[in-house]
């Protein structure tokens, strides 16, 4: 029952829960979940896009239902109601993506049912729609999907291009696949662009090669991260010291 | 032993403490010598390649050790000669014949990944040089697996010289000969000798590499339905059943470039062991457990029962020399303990030779090592030496500093 619950609205504009999601929460890079789809479907750059897009459209749905319903939804069933509500759009975009998508629904294969239990999506329900507005609620599963998709995406790019020398952007018979390596001759969807990379790493779209990846890409991130932190006390100590000086003047 | 642990040794609280001649840099730089054995068979048998290899390696090796430091901000550590020896087994693990970006992605892979992304010397979870072989192995499984050529010795006996043998390895040149193997007397196994006896002829040399024939050989017997069909299965692999033992022993044999000659790596070792870096307990172990286990099983993959394998054959073959002296008693990742070593080699011997027999790879050395290495940690904690070498019980009544 949440008819104790204090309404915890933090005053934040809608704009700042959209792009939190893409860099400074960034459900991949920063908050580190959802790693199993991650790893397992970035193989290709489309097959990562494709995941993303399925998860933007999971979890904004998701996010608007379990934030309207946030106040009827009695604690203590609260993540069996939450998995109901996403299987039932995970159910939903499997389906289409089965009669539409036929190639990238058999690449994902086990992964599209297994955004239900994807963490991302569970997380910002329990973290964020079920004590928020719905609108802010959608605007947060839109930014929070689309940093994930662009982590996916930039994940793919990486691991398709080193390890298999192409770059694969065909979805349902469009678009092209960009390869960099021994040209291939025949197939019209096929750009040869250029022969740079005729002995692609094949250990990069293997699972070994998308942990060491993904492993470099995070320490690159908190390297960074840990500079800007050093930096930002090191300006307060200094600021706190000029204050203590100038009171001692 | 002391253990050279690296930055841990270095901040080691309690005392008294002994100050031993044996430092860092004198082992590392003992280890590099007596890779130099190895390192001229290596050339011997695989041509200049083979030198162009090891150079390579051992070039990238440093240079990234050099940038790691200079990224980390560490003191710069090139002198201490563990990217050199790295360099140097990393390009024994590799085939005569590897392209130059195997030898400089692996040889990068393993200073930068291996051995600094997890803290520099010490601190590495595996054997760097073993932890890029395992990486190209699977990045450019083409370039490393049945590429086995013939030895340059092999092909200059046929009239080749030294340089042209070299190209031959590194496909410069083709290298077609007619060859008739009838004696097979090696091989303790009536069925083989049936199969080779049959005059079996082959046009080329592509040569398998003495385990990786014996792999084949399996997979030929578990599929042959009957004698004729095991023949023409086999006519490949039979070249490879020619290697002596004598010439597996000082390494005339197809395989990586440091691995074929156990002579040499004997001579490297007992080195090594004159100068107190090594004691043999660890190599003794390990190969002493794969060969009476390939002793007991070997024969079982070719229907020949149990107490028929051949194992002279095996352990000379392959890479269990080179792994068992210098990468497996690696002071970073092997444990500490003289009862932890014991169950660390029986383990390794029993891992590699599994892969051997059932595995998909002809070989198992790198792989029992590298999974072996992970464990290492466990052993040093709950097989920890008794302190003063005495029991916890006598430690209590002295009233011991626990």
């Amino acid at each position: 029952m949440s008819a104790d619950k204090i309404p915890n609205i933090p005053k934040t504009s809608g704009w700042y829960e959209f792009v939190k999601g893409i860099f400074r929460e960034n459900p991949i890079f920063v908050v580190v979940l959802g790693l199993c789809p991650t790893l397992a479907v970035t193989t290709q750059t489309i097959n990562g896009l494709a995941m993303g897009v399925s998860v933007i459209f999971v979890l904004v749905c998701s996010n608007i239902i379990i934030s309207l319903l946030r106040n009827f939804i009695p604690d203590a069933v609260r993540i069996p109601s939450y998995i109901v509500v996403i299987a039932s759009f995970v159910t939903l975009i499997s389906l289409v993506m089965q009669a539409f998508t036929p190639d990238i629904n058999k690449s994902l294969g086990i992964f599209i049912p297994l955004i239900v239990v994807n963490c991302i999506i569970l997380g910002r329900a329990e973290a964020f729609a079920n004590k928020n507005t719905v609108g802010k609620s959608a605007l947060d599963g839109l930014g929070m999907g689309v940093g994930f998709t662009l982590a996916l995406f930039i994940i793919g790019l990486i691991r398709e291009l080193v390890g298999s020398a192409t770059i694969t952007l065909k979805f349902a018979g469009m678009g092209n696949i960009y390869n960099f390596g021994a040209p291939v001759l025949g197939d019209p969807s096929v750009i040869n662009v250029a022969q740079v990379l005729t002995s692609p790493a094949m250990v990069m779209i293997m699972p070994p090669g998308g942990f060491l990846l993904m492993g470099l890409m995070l320490a690159v991130i908190k390297y960074r991260k840990n500079k800007k932190e050093e930096r930002e006390k090191a300006l307060k100590k200094m600021a706190a010291a000029a204050k203590t000086a100038n009171k001692a003047a | 032993m002391a253990k050279a642990k690296g930055g841990k040794a270095a901040t080691a609280p309690f005392s008294p403490h002994i100050h031993a001649p044996l430092t860092l840099h004198r082992i590392m730089w003992d280890v590099v010598i007596a890779l130099i054995p190895a390192t001229a068979a290596a050339i011997y048998f695989f041509g200049y390649n083979a030198a162009v290899i090891i150079g390579m390696s051992v070039g990238t090796a440093v240079i990234t050790e050099l940038i790691m430091n200079l990224i980390l901000k560490r003191p710069i550590s090139i002198a201490d000669g563990s990217a050199v020896i790295t360099g140097i087994l990393f390009a024994f693990n590799l085939p005569p014949s590897s392209p130059w970006y195997v030898t400089v992605f692996g040889s990068m892979f393993a200073i930068a990944i291996v051995k600094w992304a997890f803290g520099g010397l010490g601190h590495n979870i595996m054997n760097p040089a073993l932890g890029g072989r395992i990486f190209v192995l699977a990045a450019w499984s083409g370039a490393m697996v049945n590429v086995w050529s013939p030895t340059v010795p092999t092909m200059m006996s046929k009239g080749l010289s030294f340089m042209q043998a070299s190209d031959v390895i590194i496909e410069k040149v083709p290298y077609v000969t007619n060859q008739v193997y009838s004696q097979i007397s090696q091989i303790s196994n009536t069925i083989q000798t049936n199969i080779l006896t049959n005059q079996v002829k082959v046009d080329m040399i592509t040569g398998a590499s003495p385990l990786g024939s014996l792999k084949s050989m399996y997979e030929t017997m578990s599929k042959a339905t009957n004698a004729v069909e095991a023949v023409s299965h086999a006519s490949h692999v039979a070249p490879a059943m020619a290697y002596s033992y004598w010439d597996l022993f000082i390494g005339n044999v197809p395989g990586c470039i440091g691995e074929t000659s156990a002579l040499a790596i004997l001579l490297g070792a007992i080195y090594l062991m004159w100068r107190k870096v090594l004691i043999p307990i660890l190599p003794i172990v390990y190969i002493g457990s794969a060969a009476l286990l390939v002793w007991i099983f070997g024969g079982l993959p070719m229907g020949l029962g149990w107490f028929a394998g051949d194992a002279l054959y095996h352990i000379l073959s392959g890479g269990l020399f080179l792994g068992a002296f210098f990468m497996a008693t690696d002071y970073v990742t092997s444990p500490m303990s003289i009862k932890g070593t014991l169950i660390y080699g029986i383990l390794l011997g029993t891992l590699t030779v599994i892969i051997r027999l059932w595995g998909g790879y002809p070989e198992g050395v790198s792989y029992s090592i590298v999974f072996m290495n992970f464990f290492v940690p466990i052993f040093d904690r709950y097989l920890k030496p008794k302190i003063y070498g005495k029991g916890k019980a006598a430690i209590l009544m002295k009233g011991g500093a626990k």
